[in-house]
């Protein structure tokens, strides 16, 4: 059920809402400089905009004025920001999450002992934290401080890798997916193969044939996880395509993958900005999943510190709280942050 | 309507089937190994496995494996008499002969999936299955509606009292659920459950009410909140709408504006996802069960396919992949009888 | 009110602490095992099973011949008594008339008597039927049994129908086996086979019912399930929830009065060790063998409420060995002439047996004791015992000159190792190979422990052959036999092996020169491809010994000669014993009253089980254990 909520993250009516007014008398603008104005050319919206008062009132026609009132400095991404720095739980969240980040390679350094030299050592088994290790340490007597932290920058490189992997497939296959008709058939059958067979059967497949690192993992994982975010973007192509503005751009001979990225893509882009974000929390948890299943070995990352951990934690807790706790930061940091990010992206908020 | 219908279950039945081949290919992909255990595989010389693994038919080319399949898996049953697969009855029929007794004698047909080797040796599939789902199902309707109600009423809670504490308290629960692995939670339930409460921390039939007590929780922590997410971003969209403002300055009391009209029209999305969650309660929960050794599906695959019982794979993800293609029908159905504006047939498709 | 409540939940306290401690110390009638999710009984039918999962619940509801007891020696189970002519070639059980067939509620069905037994040998031999499962000693020992098979099989290739409907008639033509009555089974064997009463222990001489084999029919059988098989043993199974738990029940028909049952046996599945802990602790359960973790804490706590009830397990019925390859080929299928070289230096591996202190290693295994775990000779201990009561392995410790608990890890001696690795060095060097050598050793990936475990063992041997080998630690995926041993690409191998039946044949076979039947020299060793003439002599040394020990019929002599065997093999270092396996464990139950025995499948019969409701002390054990030995 999850998994297809995500798909659902506006309704359909709120995202039929014109977002933008196509009723501009382009003659009352200047018409020239378009090219000009980065960004703003698809957003003409400012004009519309305008104070009630003014709308109505006979202006004394300056052609000063004009071209300044045509003019915006309205740039996306400068509002984005300006949105999204609003938000101030995301925005302190994602600080810390930076921090933790550049923490994980600090963190070794910091250290006297290193991942590379661990040994083992039957005599300082399960120890718990303390002035000599941070962390404690394992079931073999290894400092568990920096097997956490380079666990962490494992488990992040891993799942930002798939993250973006994903979300760049599913938005490239959802865009031709909804915009080419012909394809739409066979789309749909692919996607209804591919989802019905129960994930576990690939990984498990994959795992036993070809191989259990990381690396094929995250590879599996974007191989199979697209299939989300394509039916997404897919469904809101559905609803840009036919719209005049594209009808007429399609007239006036523009090239696909133009009308693509230049008329449609802008209005995904919240969408996508949350699919990515969720999805990395998302990664990480479902590693977890994979290494409780035996199906995923690298000597540390997030989901296996977790899995061992479960062997140990009633005795000694901190080898599960330590990687529960960074879990937790990244993945709640993701969950505000694209909240956030998605909100700030989306144009009906930019005034 | 009916037309529709008829035309969509005949594709599903078509999807099915493909799924089933897939699978049923992917599956011999895994190395016959597998089908030992380790003491077996300890024990015998190649030959001896090769003859058991000959006994078994397992080492057929897949495709002839595939075909032999789809030949017997429906099944005709001379009252007392030997079965037959569905060309052999009508090869026999045909000629008039062959069959013990073809002319008076009653013969019954049943769908033949074949026999698990390993989970449950030697019982038809179908068995194993019927055993096994009535605990899944049994948990996951309890839990779904508990959390369906707890998350319907709260998300709807925090809706009307947005930006309130309530809200802010709800937003955390939700966060938090998402942000700590289900290993690690269940893993501090169980604990919890059975250390503090005393409450049993494995299935029993015998105390059957109480040993699923600790399961239930865990299930409906998470979706309640999935509920509560959803309900309350599908409330606040809809508040937002004119109707409501109207309604508002017509005069009508808050309660009966958010239960009459808001949460009938924000239920619609949710709706849909309904009968497939319904349906999929089959599917149960792989970590839950396997933490409470509750006798019920959620395991089952991960078992199967490392133990090479290669047709009890097939069959669950017959199961799974027919069940969920109808919970998406019956979605749609659903969402029409909620919302009279959206058809399935006729113009409402996109063009 | 309140007030009224809270002198009511104090009256409940108060009692509660008063009865608690007035519990003490009694028998426990209704067991409660456990076993992991990963090992429920898959097959049912005993015949068609050779595997721990199974024959661990079967072994208390089918009862064969005979069984062990907890010394490990032969007793009475159906068969009252046996005896063989002179020269070991024909065997008679003589059966009790008091046995019962039981179904799954207690019923009487039908008499156990000779003739089941035929039918249970006919239904293993018959390829329909069986499959070809558990048919290598029945084929190997009793007379025609492998040209029944063959005959089946080639009737089933044509007929399958007709190979499941054969009855006894063709199979008591050719079969070395007869019922002259109702309670006599005699056996007719290929050889003289000395230790076959061992293998009538074992599933592939279990009984049938012949009713039920009527009734539910061959195939019927082979896909019995709890309640629809019948039982004769100790208990039968009153209820089975797949992969939750199991409960035997006491059979009221059993027929030994003698054996002490409990009411109920109840097998408990659980996720993973540390439930288990979890269940102990909680009363549920009455009996965990402990994780590291839970280990570790309880010893180094001496508050820990289960501090002094460790309790040291007996040894797993597995003797785990290095087995080198001596044909080791690389990942591109060429031949690794530098690691060959070296291990067919016999200098090189004595360097390995001197040279290596495994104590570190063992303490992976057991970190209390670590030397429980000591191993220094192939085959297991209490497989084979001589007539004055001795066990088989002290002749083999006798023969190599080493003795288990003498406190330190007794093979290493540095002195000795300094000499081979000169010497080996030198030789080593002279046949062009560039040292340390590279020995890969495969590991199972995604298992912490294991890569642990390899870890530790990397230190020993680099600490103390660093010059000669340096230890490579490759992983697999999946299917080790696949991956790694059929393109022989590992260096050496560690392996345990447990015997099916009773007799150094069983391990010592595995290793023999020139037979395609030696599990471990052809599969492990490729010993068949070596080159080294020197290793070569020595290997055939060895089996020749083995073959001259085959041939004596007389129990101790024969035990001699297998012991001088075994000596040869360990002094030209072919294999090198490693360890076996000793955890530890919480129990109410006795582990000395326990069924031992290092064959076979009676472990798990729970039967004459002495317990104690408290939980025995580690001390009490101790005791036990000193009485048990003085037995």
């Amino acid at each position: 059920m999850a998994k297809n909520k995500n798909t659902r993250l506006k309704t359909p009516q709120e995202m039929q809402e014109p977002v933008v007014n196509l009723d501009i008398d382009y003659s009352q603008i200047d018409t020239e400089p378009k090219k000009e104005r980065p960004y703003g050319r698809e957003y003409p919206q400012s004009r519309s905009r305008m104070p009630e008062k003014q709308l109505f009132e006979f202006a004394e026609y300056r052609p000063q004025d004009a071209e300044r009132i045509g003019y915006s400095n309205y740039s996306y991404w400068k509002s984005v920001l300006q949105n999204f720095l609003k938000k101030k739980p995301a925005v302190i969240m994602l600080g810390v999450f930076i921090l933790l980040f550049i923490f994980t390679f600090v963190a070794e350094w910091i250290s006297p002992y290193s991942v590379a030299e661990l040994q083992q050592d039957n005599n300082a088994i399960f120890q718990l934290p303390s002035s000599e290790h941070w962390f404690g340490t394992t079931q073999a007597g290894k400092d568990y401080w920096v097997i956490t932290w380079y666990a962490t920058r494992v488990s992040i490189g891993l799942a930002a890798m798939v993250a973006v992997g994903q979300i760049v497939a599913g938005t490239v296959i959802g865009l031709v997916w909804g915009y080419v008709r012909k394809l739409d058939r066979f789309f749909t059958e692919l996607y209804n193969l591919i989802d019905n067979i129960p994930t576990i059967i690939y990984m498990t497949l994959i795992a036993l044939m070809v191989g259990q690192s990381v690396g094929i993992m995250a590879a599996a994982m974007v191989a199979f996880g697209w299939l989300g975010t394509a039916r997404n973007v897919r469904n809101l192509v559905f609803m840009y395509r036919d719209r005049e503005y594209n009808l007429a751009s399609r007239c006036l001979g523009t090239g696909l993958w133009r009308i693509l990225f230049r008329n449609i893509f802008p209005y995904l882009i919240s969408v996508i900005v949350l699919r990515l974000t969720l999805a990395i929390p998302g990664t990480i948890a479902y590693e977890t999943t994979l290494s409780y299943l035996g199906l995923i070995s690298e000597e540390y990352s997030l989901g296996i510190l977790l899995k061992n951990s479960r062997d140990y934690f009633l005795r000694f807790p901190h080898m599960l709280v330590f990687p529960a706790v960074i879990v937790s930061i990244i993945t709640i940091t993701f969950y505000l942050v694209g909240n956030a990010f998605s909100d700030a992206c989306d144009p009906r908020n930019h005034v | 309507m009916l037309k529709y219908t008829l035309k969509r279950l005949l594709q599903s039945v078509i999807t099915v089937l493909l799924i089933v081949s897939i699978v049923f290919l992917l599956m011999r992909l895994l190395p016959t190994d597998y089908y030992f255990r380790e003491d077996e595989l300890m024990k015998f010389t190649d030959e001896q496995k090769n003859e058991r693994l000959e006994a078994e038919g397992l080492l057929d080319p897949p495709l002839v494996q595939l075909g032999n399949f789809f030949r017997n898996m429906v099944q005709f049953q001379v009252k007392k008499g030997r079965s037959y697969s569905l060309d052999q009855f009508i090869a026999a029929k045909l000629s008039g002969q062959g069959i013990d007794n073809p002319k008076n004698a009653k013969t019954s047909w049943n769908f033949n999936l074949g026999i698990s080797r390993r989970i449950q040796y030697g019982q038809p599939v179908q068995k194993v299955i019927a055993e096994k789902f009535g605990i899944s199902m049994k948990i996951g309707l309890i839990s779904l509606a508990v959390s369906l109600v707890l998350g319907v009423v709260l998300g709807v809670l925090q809706a009307r009292y947005k930006d309130g504490v309530f809200d802010h308290i709800g937003t955390a629960y939700t966060v938090f659920v998402n942000a700590v692995p289900h290993l690690v939670s269940y893993s501090l339930i169980l604990i919890i459950g059975n250390q503090i409460f005393g409450l049993p921390a494995v299935y029993s039939s015998r105390n059957e009410a109480q040993s699923l007590i600790l399961p239930v929780i865990c299930l409906a922590m998470g979706s309640t909140a999935g509920y509560m997410l959803w309900m309350r971003r599908y409330m606040v969209d809809e508040l937002n709408k004119d109707y409501i403002r109207l309604a508002k300055l017509k005069g009508l009391s808050t309660t009966k504006i958010m239960f009459r009209h808001v949460l009938r029209n924000a239920f619609v999305p949710l709706a849909q996802y309904l009968p497939y969650s319904i349906l999929l309660t089959v599917g149960g929960s792989l970590l839950v069960e396997s933490f409470f050794a509750i006798p019920g599906m959620g395991p089952m695959l991960s078992q199967a396919i490392p133990r090479y019982d290669l047709n009890l794979v097939q069959a669950i993800v017959m199961l799974y992949a027919a069940l969920g293609v109808i919970g998406v029908f019956l979605g749609d159905l659903l969402m029409c009888l909620f919302d009279p504006r959206i058809s399935l047939v006729g113009k409402g498709e996109a063009r | 009110m309140k007030k009224m409540l809270t002198l009511v939940l104090a009256l409940c306290l108060v009692l509660s602490m008063a009865i608690v401690p007035n519990a003490s110390a009694d028998k426990i009638t209704d067991y409660v095992d456990y076993q992991t999710q990963q090992s429920e009984i898959e097959y049912w039918c005993i015949q068609h099973s050779q595997g721990a999962v199974d024959l661990n619940v079967l072994c208390n509801c089918i009862d064969g011949l005979l069984t062990n007891d907890n010394h490990g020696n032969l007793i009475s189970c159906v068969a009252k008594d046996w005896s063989s002519n002179e020269d070991g070639t024909v065997w008679t059980f003589n059966l009790r008339d008091n046995v019962k067939w039981v179904d799954c509620e207690g019923d009487e069905m039908a008499d156990c008597v000779a003739e089941d037994f035929l039918y249970g040998l006919e239904f293993v031999l018959n390829y329909a039927k069986n499959e070809a499962a558990n048919t290598s000693m029945p084929i190997e020992m009793i007379k025609g049994a492998g040209e029944y098979y063959e005959y089946t099989k080639a009737l089933a290739e044509s007929d399958d129908q007709a190979a499941l409907d054969l009855d006894l008639e063709k199979f008591k033509e050719m079969v070395g086996i007869e019922a002259p009555d109702d309670y006599t089974v005699v056996y007719t064997l290929s050889g003289p086979y000395s230790y076959f009463p061992t293998v009538a222990t074992y599933s592939c001489l279990s009984p049938i019912s012949g009713a039920l084999l009527e009734e539910i029919g061959a195939e019927g059988y082979r896909n019995v399930t709890f309640d629809t098989l019948w039982y004769n043993g100790p208990y039968y199974v009153s209820e089975f929830v797949d992969r939750s738990y199991k409960i035997f029940t006491a059979n009221p028909l059993y027929y030994n009065d003698e054996d002490e049952l409990f009411n109920t046996v109840k097998v408990q599945m659980v996720e993973s060790p540390d439930q288990a802990f979890l269940l102990y602790e909680a009363g549920e359960i009455d009996k965990v063998t402990l994780n590291q973790a839970n280990l570790t804490a309880i010893y180094n706590n001496p508050d820990d409420k289960f501090h002094d009830y460790l309790v040291e397990a007996r040894p797993t019925k597995y003797s785990y060995q290095f087995h080198f390859n001596y044909n080791r080929l690389n990942e591109d299928g060429s031949e690794d002439t530098d690691w060959n070289t070296t291990i067919a230096n016999e200098n090189f591996r004595k360097a390995w047996y001197y040279g290596i202190d495994l104590t570190e290693w063992l303490a992976r295994t057991n970190f209390i004791n670590p030397l429980s775990c000591e191993n220094y000779a192939y085959t297991n201990t209490g497989v084979s015992t001589l007539s004055d009561g001795r066990d088989y392995v002290s002749l083999v410790l006798d023969e190599i000159g080493l003795a288990n608990g003498t406190g330190t890890y007794a093979r290493y001696d540095a002195e000795k190792a300094a000499g081979y690795i000169e010497a080996a060095k030198e030789e080593l060097t002279a046949a062009g190979v560039t040292l340390p050598v590279k020995a890969h050793y495969y590991i199972v990936s995604g298992n912490q422990s294991t890569l642990d475990t390899a870890e530790v063992l990397k230190k020993c041997v680099e600490d103390q052959l660093g010059d000669l080998v340096e230890l490579v630690i490759d992983t697999y995926v999946s299917s080790y036999s696949q991956e790694v041993r059929n393109p022989h690409l590992q260096a050496f191998q560690i392996n345990g092996w447990g015997a099916d039946f009773g007799d150094p044949i069983n391990f010592l076979g595995q290793e023999t020169y020139g037979d395609d039947n030696a599990y471990y020299s052809q599969y492990y060793s490729n010993a068949n491809l070596a080159t080294d003439e020197k290793l070569i002599a020595d290997y055939q040394e060895f089996t020749a010994l083995v073959n001259e020990a085959k041939a004596i019929n007389d129990l101790d002599a024969r035990y001699a000669a297998f012991a001088k065997a075994e000596a040869c093999m360990i002094d030209h270092c072919l294999v090198i014993p490693a360890y076996v396996n000793v955890g530890w464990e919480l129990t109410k139950v006795n582990p000395y009253s326990e069924i031992y025995c290092a064959y076979g499948m009676m472990t798990y019969r729970y039967v004459n089980y002495d317990t104690n409701s408290d939980g025995y002390t580690t001390a009490e054990v101790e005791e036990l254990k000193a009485a048990y030995n003085a037995n």
